[in-house]
Order: C-alpha cells, then sequence, then structure tokens
C-alpha cells in the first residue's frame, strides 16, 4: 500500500513537473519568436509615477521594484486589517443568527443574504460613491478634538513613534501587572489610577509634541492619514466576508450537539457563559478549515481596491504593464507575491489547526 | 472586472496553449470572418456612447466604421465593443481585437512593443487640468498641495508626476481605474483636480450636475497623440491608414457624406486629384487590388462614414453640446493651420 501510495506520488509530481517545463518552454518559445526576451531587469528602471498611498518612502523617480513593495505593503495592510475586522463581525453576526428572538434571527438572515447575493465590485462601488457624496469636502471637514474627517481622508493626531512606543510600554507594563493580580482589590485599582494620572502628567509636562492635522492651502497637513478609500475597501471587505464568515460560524454552532447546551444550563450558567466557554471553543475547531479558506478569498479580494484608487500590488504592476509591456515579468512577480503570501496564511492557519484539534483528537 | 479577468484568461491560454505564434495576417482573418472587432472606451461622450439600441456612436467609434467600410465594404461590419484602457492593449496583445480606437498615446516605448502598431493619429490631443470654478484657480501653477483625480495604468499618471516634480510642486494622487467611482471622487470634491485629456475633460465636464461650475484650465502640459492601434500586420495597417487618408483628401478636395454620389456621377468635370480618389481605374482601385480591398473602397469609406470633417463635426463640432471648434485647432487640416496632412493619393 504505502509502495503504491509513493509510487502514484511521484509520478504525480514527474507529470507536473513535465506539464510545467513544457509551458515554460512554450512560453518562451512564443516570446523569442515574437521578438521578446524575459528582461526582469525592467524592475529596476525608474517608475514614473505617483500612489495614492505609501507605507515606506516612495517618490515617482524610485525604481518598479520599489512601488512593487510599496503596493504589496498596502495589499498586506488592508488584508490584515480586513481578516479581522470581518471575523469579528462574522462571529458576532453567526451568534446572532442562532437567537432565540425571532427579530434578531431575521435580521442576521437579512444581512448575511444582502451582501452574499451582490457582487463585490458593485457593493464596492456603491459605497464609494454613497461614502464621498455623503462625507463633507476639506472645505466643510467635520473636527472633533482634532480629529478631521473628509470625503478625502480620517486624520488623527498622531504622537511621534518613539514616544508612541514608551506610552505603549507603560500602558502594557501597567496591564501585565494588573493581571498578575487576580482580585482586583480597591485599594489595588485606586493606587494604580493615581500611578497612571502622575505618570501621565509626567508625560505631559515633558511636553510630548503632538502632530495635529492643520488646515493648509487645498488640503490638510500633519497628523496620521487613514485616506476614505481605505477606509471604504476595508468597510466593503468587512461587511462581505463578514457575512460569509457569519455562515460558516452559524454552521459550526448548529453542529453542536444539543445536548451540550441543555448540560451547561442545567449547571446553571448564565447564557453568555455557555456561549464563551461551551459553544465557542467547540465552534472554533469545526469551523476553521473553512474559516481559512474565507481568510485567503479575503487577501486576494483586496485586488478590487484597484476601481477605487488604493494603490495596492494589482493597482501598481497594472500600471507597470501598461508602461513597460511587460505583462509576463510583471505578472509572473504579482503572482508569486500572492502566491507566497497565501501559502504562509494557509500554513500558519493550518498549525494553529493542528494544535486545536491536538486535545480532541483521542 | 468580469471582462478583466476574461481577457487575461483568453489572452494567457491563447500563449500557453498554441505551440508556437501564429503570425498570420490580420487581414485575412478579418475577411474570413467578415467583421471587424473594434474596441472603443465604453463611455466617453462624443467619442464613444452606446445609443439606445446597444450599438457604439461617437468619433472614436467611426474610425472603426471606417476600416470595416474599406476592407469589408460595409460599416456596419464593424463589431465594436466598449473595453476600458488598461484592457484595451491587453487585448489587442492577446490578439483579441484587431482595431482599437480609443484615446491611445503614441508613445516610443509602446510603439516599440512587438504586440502592437500605431497606424496613425486620428486626433491630436493634450493633458490638462479640470477644477472646480469655487476653488479659484486661474492655472496649473497654482495647484501645488493639490489632489489630483487620474486614470489608474495611463500615461496621465507619468505626465502629473513630471509636471509637478519638474516645478517641485507638491500633490497627491487619486489614481482610480473605475470612471463612475473617479468623477464621483471629483464631482464630489474628494480631488480638487481631475487631470485627463483635454477633449475628454470637453466631454467628462457635461456629465456634471452642472457643468459650468467647472473650468479646463488654460495649460496643456503633454503631447497626446492619439492613434489607431492595431495587431500588427502590414497589410492591415496599410489599408487602416490609406482609408484615413482618403477621409483627409476628400475633405481636401470638399467631397463629404452628403455629395460623394453626385461628385462620383460627374467624375469628367473633377479635378484629377478627385479621379484619382474615386475612379474605376483611378490610384485608389490600383490601392485597393494590391491591399485586397474592394474596388470601390474609397467611394464606400466617404459614404458610409464621410470626410474627417463630417466625423469632427456630426460628434464634437460646433452643433453638438461639445461646441469644438476645429478651424485654427491643431486637427484642422494643415492648410487651415491645422496638423492633418493629407497624404498624396496617385
Amino acid at each position: 500500500m504505502r509502495v503504491k501510495h509513493t509510487v502514484l506520488s511521484g509520478l504525480f509530481v514527474i507529470t507536473l513537473g513535465v506539464a510545467f517545463t513544457l509551458i515554460a518552454w512554450s512560453v518562451h518559445n512564443n516570446l523569442k519568436s515574437a521578438g521578446l526576451e524575459l528582461d526582469f531587469g525592467v524592475f529596476w528602471d525608474s517608475a514614473g509615477f505617483d500612489v495614492s498611498e505609501r507605507l515606506i518612502p516612495y517618490d515617482a523617480g524610485d525604481s518598479y521594484a520599489r512601488v512593487i513593495i510599496t503596493g504589496f505593503l498596502n495589499t498586506l495592510l488592508l488584508a490584515l486589517t480586513s481578516i479581522i475586522t470581518a471575523s469579528i463581525l462574522g462571529v458576532w453576526v453567526g451568534f446572532l443568527s442562532v437567537s432565540s428572538r425571532w427579530s434578531i434571527r431575521t435580521l442576521a438572515w437579512g444581512f448575511v443574504e444582502l451582501l452574499r447575493n451582490q457582487p463585490k465590485i458593485l457593493v464596492l462601488l456603491i459605497l464609494f460613491v454613497v461614502m464621498v457624496q455623503t462625507l463633507p469636502p476639506v472645505s466643510s471637514a467635520w473636527s472633533i478634538g482634532g480629529v478631521v474627517l473628509s470625503n478625502r481622508a480620517l486624520l488623527i493626531p498622531a504622537i511621534p513613534l518613539g514616544d508612541g512606543i514608551l506610552i505603549l510600554g507603560y500602558v502594557a507594563a501597567v496591564l501585565v501587572w494588573l493581571r498578575r493580580r487576580p482580585h482586583l482589590t480597591p485599594s489595588l485599582l485606586w493606587s494604580s489610577l493615581v500611578i497612571i494620572a502622575v505618570a501621565g502628567w509626567l508625560l505631559l509636562r515633558t511636553e510630548v509634541p503632538i502632530d495635529r492635522p492643520i488646515r493648509e492651502g487645498f488640503d490638510y497637513r500633519g497628523g496620521l492619514r487613514i485616506s476614505t478609500q481605505f477606509l471604504i475597501m476595508l468597510l466593503c471587505l468587512t461587511l462581505y466576508h463578514g457575512a460569509q464568515i457569519a455562515e460558516v460560524v452559524r454552521g459550526g454552532i448548529q453542529a453542536i450537539p444539543m445536548g451540550q447546551i441543555d448540560a451547561a444550563r442545567a449547571l446553571g450558567l448564565p447564557p453568555n457563559r455557555v456561549r464563551w466557554l461551551i459553544i465557542w471553543p467547540q465552534t472554533l475547531r469545526l469551523i476553521f478549515p473553512p474559516l481559512s479558506n474565507q481568510y485567503i478569498n479575503t487577501f486576494k479580494n483586496t485586488s478590487i481596491a484597484i476601481a477605487v484608487g488604493y494603490s495596492d500590488l494589482m493597482s501598481v504592476t497594472g500600471t507597470m504593464i501598461n508602461q513597460t509591456f511587460r505583462p509576463i515579468e510583471a505578472m509572473s512577480v504579482t503572482i508569486g507575491l500572492y502566491m507566497v503570501s497565501c501559502l504562509i496564511i494557509a500554513a500558519g492557519l493550518n498549525r494553529l489547526n493542528h494544535r486545536l484539534n491536538r486535545h480532541s483528537r483521542a | 472586472m468580469a471582462r478583466r479577468n476574461l481577457n487575461w484568461m483568453v489572452g494567457a491560454v491563447a500563449t500557453l496553449m498554441c505551440g508556437h505564434v501564429i503570425a498570420g495576417p490580420v487581414m485575412d482573418e478579418v475577411k474570413s470572418k467578415g467583421s471587424l472587432v473594434c474596441l472603443v472606451s465604453p463611455n466617453a461622450p462624443g467619442f464613444s456612447v452606446p445609443d439606445s439600441q446597444g450599438v457604439f456612436q461617437g468619433f472614436n467609434a467611426d474610425f472603426c466604421r471606417m476600416a470595416a467600410a474599406a476592407i469589408l465594404g460595409d460599416a456596419s461590419k464593424a463589431d465594436i465593443r466598449g473595453v476600458g484602457f488598461s484592457d484595451s492593449l491587453k487585448t489587442i496583445v492577446a490578439r483579441q481585437a484587431h482595431l482599437a480606437s480609443r484615446s491611445i498615446t503614441s508613445t516610443g516605448t509602446r510603439d516599440a512593443d512587438p504586440g502592437v502598431s500605431f497606424v496613425v493619429t486620428s486626433f491630436f490631443d493634450g493633458q490638462g487640468f479640470m477644477v472646480p470654478k469655487s476653488l479659484g484657480v486661474k492655472n496649473a501653477s497654482q495647484l501645488n498641495g493639490a489632489t489630483v483625480c487620474a486614470e489608474e495604468g495611463s500615461t496621465t499618471l507619468l505626465n502629473i508626476a513630471d509636471y509637478f516634480g519638474d516645478r517641485g510642486m507638491q500633490y497627491r494622487v487619486e489614481n482610480i481605474a473605475d470612471k463612475t467611482a473617479r468623477l464621483a471622487a471629483f464631482f464630489s470634491g474628494k480631488c480638487d483636480v481631475y487631470a485627463s485629456d483635454v477633449t475628454a475633460l470637453t466631454s467628462d465636464r457635461l456629465l456634471a450636475t452642472e457643468p459650468a461650475a467647472y473650468q479646463i484650465l488654460p495649460e496643456v502640459i503633454s503631447a497626446e497623440p492619439l492613434t489607431l492601434v492595431s495587431q500588427p500586420d502590414a497589410a492591415f495597417e496599410k489599408a487602416v491608414y490609406w482609408a484615413f487618408q482618403v477621409m483627409l483628401n476628400a475633405e481636401q478636395f470638399g467631397v463629404n457624406q452628403a455629395n460623394v454620389d453626385q461628385v462620383v456621377a460627374s467624375l469628367a468635370t473633377q479635378p484629377k486629384g478627385v479621379a484619382r480618389l474615386f475612379a474605376k481605374d483611378g490610384a485608389t482601385a490600383d490601392m485597393g487590388q494590391k491591399l485586397g480591398l474592394p474596388t470601390d473602397w474609397a467611394y464606400q469609406v466617404i459614404k458610409q462614414v464621410g470626410n474627417y470633417n463630417d466625423v469632427f463635426e456630426r460628434h464634437l463640432g460646433a452643433s453638438t453640446a461639445f461646441g469644438m471648434q476645429r478651424a485654427g485647432g491643431v486637427n484642422a487640416l494643415v492648410r487651415d493651420g491645422g496638423l492633418m496632412y493629407p497624404y498624396p493619393i496617385r
């Protein structure tokens, strides 16, 4: 049996290898006879165009390689934030959809069906057009406590990176210290609040220079800038994949035997604890594989961002192809980046899945 | 989006499947299929917009018809399809369309690509800026710090980068691929400026609820020779090139869609140049034989589509909503001070 398995696997790998070589050889020959030679040197040419947002310094004079990294980082940022928000929404709606109340169940069902039966790009364009027309233009931007919102961007007063790390470290230290004490007595709470207040006062005394958004010329300058197209993409992917994840979660919950829930109730556990101590851990194990699939889909679906001007990986490689006419080079790098990212996500989630299921496998 | 994916798939499959490149003439394919697949912009008022029957009408669409009239003798055999900018060139390279008559700028590096041929410039354009009048901007040098909307993937992005970079001016770009989203962004003030070819700005301005609230700045920051693009094929390119020259020559000699029948009926009394264009033993008949076109291809082009001026006035001229002045502009004939130079047909 094992020998047969090995032979079959070997044959499969060889067939795959031969097929791939044939395809590569054919592409190479076709290109050659059309007078095109593969040339990856093109990535070091100057790109000459700007992007709507960047996490690393980039300007039009930089290389195509750099603009591709810039776009890829934008894709990563959007994918990771969307996966987190879609999960939160999905789990919440999933629980709502098994609620004992008819009205809540119907609401959750309506939300899921509304989003599940629309194409993503339509959802995105509707959100985009409605948002840019609803939010005020820069000239009449909403400004609350230093936070500025217009149809261009959400601007938040920012603390310099160094001070930010210091403050975060301090808050984390306080939290860890509090967590070490299982029973929070009033005196402990008061003393910690006093420490926080004193530390806050000390910080203010040293005058952390806060970078506030200021109106200047056509736009606001300064502050942490989150573009509306990022927010709209985030909203779109959260709603769309949130609805899909909600269905996965609902399926998982409904697969838990009623006896489990009855037993928990019989023990006198309140509904909230039944949910998080009995239902959720078992549901998570069941839904992990389909959930992983949703995450990979979310990652790939960030590519619709090109429609609304979020400079993601597809957007920058698209422009690169139009300027250089080097589709094979640019697309192979794009394919590689998407593939590697998705494989890494899949591998990470698989490991997590194994750890989750270790105890349940007898 | 679906079409984008489909094109890619078709292109990829075509590249992967065939063992060798089919260098076969595009001309033969057009004639054997009896239809000429031609790509235009899906929604560019004046240039290409579907009418109530879903048939594309406009300045650019008429050059698709010109090619079909010259090669197949029937302008209605142009299979005109609306495709976004980025996808048009990919579709041509993937050999899924014969011709693209949309606002494609001929540039050196693009023409150097063996997958496409730039045949003849049908319109001389240049890139400009449109702003809301309420912004109080009178010229482009006042745009430091502005947010600029432009089509994703186009040369517009590079021209803006050059213009602002060369002058040490700051700007932010909104590179939006979807036209609905892009116009919504501009008209709602998400961008201060809309950058595109001046002609595109002229037509897009009409899509605003209040076109008079917007103005096009005087600066034209780039040369944009908008050119017909085909699959590489010498015979096909020559047919398209000379069909265009027939339209210019006809205008030069005062022959238009309305009077062409009358002119052809009285060729003996016409100037010799006119006879060379339309006579059964004229220069065009000889060319037609060598290029494999119908004998009366020049007549068919003028009869079914018109001369250059007919096409311009029909879709963009003074009697249309665009009210473009051709006289004195770059798209007038050379004798009227423009760049349209009728090459001799003899």
